[in-house]
């Protein structure tokens, strides 16, 4: 069991990088909090985040295995943001909260 | 001008479609082999060895046979497709020919 | 690009759905083995083996007159020996031993999964002049183009990245689907459909090694793949230890930097002065299928030849490792089964779509519509796993000892084949209830397969949850669970068809 938590934390870290680049299409982030404004610094966050599973797979598995499950975790974490958009979308929620909080702690400075 | 152009290409089109899946999937094909035989050639001049050069070729030939397929399907005009195939094919043949002629002259 | 999509989908969309799913299921061929083998659900084998021990009891005497005989070392996934040699009267013929006695476990006839499922997916079973493995070929170079031209053909609706709407009208569920399983899972598709060509790309494009090997053509796998011969000598000489030649091929890897431990010998000419053993080593902890391999003589255990893999012979055998995944990674295994499903829908998904597209624009205009078409659709879909399933249950209702022919393995697959066309016969028949039908008959033969496999064999499934035996827990829940999905789309589709009939209740 020990030799799954580099997959799972690096399916994690794919999930949140797709989740929010899902939310930055309008048609999703209505459907996750209908008027909510989109976050900025989308890119960078979705790229860093992927990059990270990226080195953590490759140093965690080597290179062949690593680089092969990289690309297989993503089409799985991808996927299943679309069915969490699909069928639960109040689960994503929170993202946007976190993000809306932080442009407002912005705007007040 | 273009009303008689097209009178002459729209005539036949089954006959059309016909040609471009004999350019696609025989001409391509052809095409391929004769290139990608002749790069293997070329790579056992830089020192490659055969059993290597064959296998390089051999791959190369998927990547290659998919372009010319895709391109195939997309060029509009008949004409290009067929001088573009058949005239790779012959610079293949031709490029292995001579290296069959230097290598029999040398050995 | 969009029209090249949808013919070339509708020729090759069958074929696909076929490869994709044996494919799918060959990633655990070995557990449908234990599934359909009862003979071979051993325990775990123990971790030092002594083959001189165990060819000397009961296999001997069938290995006796063999020219040749390969033996391939136990595993976690396949708990047995494996003896493979060819009869001259019953063709090639594969043996279990029990890795513990040497005893040999009775022959149960059954192709299984290792010599059926898994050379359906790339051969089709059609051997005349290697028809299968071209069409399966053409098979896979099509779906290169079907994935090129299908992103080409969406790029707009790239933006759609994540859109799956399953609660809308069927026809814009079913392309979501297709669009979310052909983007998202992109990769997978686009490298297991190169790397299956990659594996046969010396039969597809034979005339490269035509043009490089003009005269000696069978030299090629000697030099690429280290491949070894020699002739007999006539003259009678024991075989020598194959554990101390087992001990220096692990000797001989360790020293060159590749630890490793063998997977399979080949023994030539057995029982003559001029015989061989050819070593190879196993490739569980790499993606490569790697072509390392020693040749020791057979009588005097001396190394004649290394081979080592070349470089580009390395990367044709890196694409095909990763196509045939055979190292041992569970995560990757089950994402891989994942990725292969996805094709499966995906490919499905598409069929489906261009099915009811056609069926909308046929009641337009006013035609009836091809009933051999929709019968066709339906049994490339379901009569596909109905077959599997009859495949499955057969297997646990022929009699294990069936001496005259037909043979048990002949009778499975005659059920595997005879259920796919009876798939069609009923579309064709009953066109606007064949799928539902179908889907609920799937169903009712999984939990069928389930049941015989508990009253057959005593492992049902909680025995099998308790006892650890994997394979045979897996395999049953994997059939509950395709169950559970065939009634879940039954209902689908049910739903889906109410509309129409409010429609003409109304109009």
């Amino acid at each position: 069991m020990a030799d799954l938590w580099p997959a799972l934390l690096a399916f994690l870290l794919a999930y949140l990088a797709f989740a929010r680049l899902a939310l930055a299409q309008a048609v999703h982030r209505q459907a996750v909090a209908p008027g909510a404004s989109a976050g900025r610094g989308t890119r960078v966050f979705s790229a860093t985040l992927l990059g990270s599973s990226l080195a953590l797979l490759l140093v965690a598995e080597g290179g062949g295995f690593g680089a092969l499950l990289w690309l297989l975790l993503l089409s799985a974490a991808a996927f299943c943001v679309a069915q969490t958009l699909s069928w639960r979308p109040h689960w994503l929620r929170w993202l946007l909260r976190t993000r809306t909080e932080h442009a407002d702690a912005n705007e007040l400075r | 001008m273009n009303a008689s152009r097209q009178a002459k290409t729209g005539d036949h089109p089954r006959a059309r479609l016909l040609l471009r899946l004999c350019a696609a999937l025989g001409g391509g094909y052809i095409c391929t082999v004769a290139l990608t035989a002749t790069a293997a050639r070329f790579a056992t001049l830089l020192g490659m060895p055969r059993s290597e050069a064959v296998y390089l070729g051999s791959l190369l030939a998927l990547p290659l046979y998919l372009a010319l397929l895709l391109w195939s399907f997309c060029e509009p005009r008949l004409r290009r497709l067929y001088a573009l195939l058949l005239g790779g094919t012959g610079a293949g043949l031709l490029l292995q020919a001579l290296l069959n002629v230097a290598r029999a002259g040398g050995g | 690009m969009t029209r090249l999509h949808s013919w070339a989908g509708v020729l090759l969309g069958g074929v696909l759905l076929a490869i994709f799913w044996t494919g799918s299921l060959s990633l655990f061929d070995r557990e449908i083995d234990r599934w359909m083998q009862p003979a071979t659900r051993l325990p775990a084998p123990p971790a030092a083996l002594s083959l001189d021990r165990l060819l000397h009891g009961q296999a001997a005497s069938l290995i006796a007159t063999a020219p040749a005989w390969t033996l391939s070392l136990p595993t976690a996934r396949t708990p047995t020996l494996q003896l493979d040699y060819q009869d001259p009267v019953q063709g090639p013929v594969r043996r279990h031993l029990d890795p513990r006695t040497g005893a040999l476990l009775p022959d149960e006839g059954s192709w299984a999964g290792t010599r059926f499922l898994f050379p359906f997916h790339f051969s089709l079973h059609l051997r005349w002049r290697d028809l299968g493995y071209w069409l399966v070929g053409a098979a896979g170079m099509g779906m290169l183009m079907l994935l090129a031209s299908g992103v080409v053909a969406h790029r707009k609706l790239i933006a759609e990245f994540f859109t799956f709407r399953p609660r809308k009208r069927l026809q814009r569920s079913l392309l979501d689907l297709h669009n979310l399983t052909g983007v998202l899972v992109l990769p997978f598709h686009f490298l297991i459909s190169l790397s299956g060509l990659a594996i046969f790309c010396l039969i597809y494009f034979p005339g490269v090694a035509q043009s490089l090997y003009p005269e000696d053509r069978a030299q090629l796998p000697a030099e690429a793949l280290g491949a070894y011969a020699r002739p007999a000598s006539g003259v009678v000489a024991p075989l020598g230890s194959l554990d101390a030649m087992l001990r220096q091929a692990a000797q001989r890897w360790e020293q060159d930097g590749h630890p490793g431990a063998a997977y399979q010998l080949r023994v030539g000419h057995p029982g003559d002065r001029a015989a061989f053993v050819e070593i190879r080593r196993s490739f569980d902890r790499e993606v490569s299928m790697n072509v390392d391999r020693l040749i020791f003589d057979g009588v005097t255990g001396a190394l004649l030849q290394q081979h080592r893999t070349p470089p580009v012979v390395g990367v044709q055998r890196f694409l095909t490792g990763l196509h045939f995944v055979q190292f041992e990674h569970w995560t990757l295994r089950w994402l891989y089964f994942a990725g292969g499903l996805g094709g499966c829908l995906l490919i499905g998904s598409g069929l489906l779509f261009w099915a009811g597209a056609r069926r909308a624009r046929h009641a337009r205009q006013g035609r009836s519509g091809a009933r051999l078409v929709e019968a066709l659709t339906v049994a490339a879909c379901v009569g596909l796993v109905i077959a599997t399933l009859a495949f499955f249950v057969a297997n646990r209702l022929l009699p294990v000892d069936i001496a005259a022919p037909p043979r048990r393995a002949t009778l499975e697959v005659q059920a595997f084949f005879g259920a796919w066309l009876l798939s069609l016969a009923h579309a064709a028949w009953r066109p606007a209830r064949a799928w539902g039908e179908q889907l609920q008959l799937a169903a009712g033969l999984a939990l069928l397969a389930v049941l015989l496999n508990g009253l057959t064999t005593g492992d049902h499934l909680l025995r099998s949850l308790s006892s650890g035996q994997t394979a045979i827990a897996g395999m049953d829940l994997m059939l509950l669970a395709l169950a559970g999905l065939c009634l879940l789309a039954a209902r689908r589709l049910q739903r889906a068809a109410q509309p129409t009939h409010k429609e003409r209740a109304l109009g």
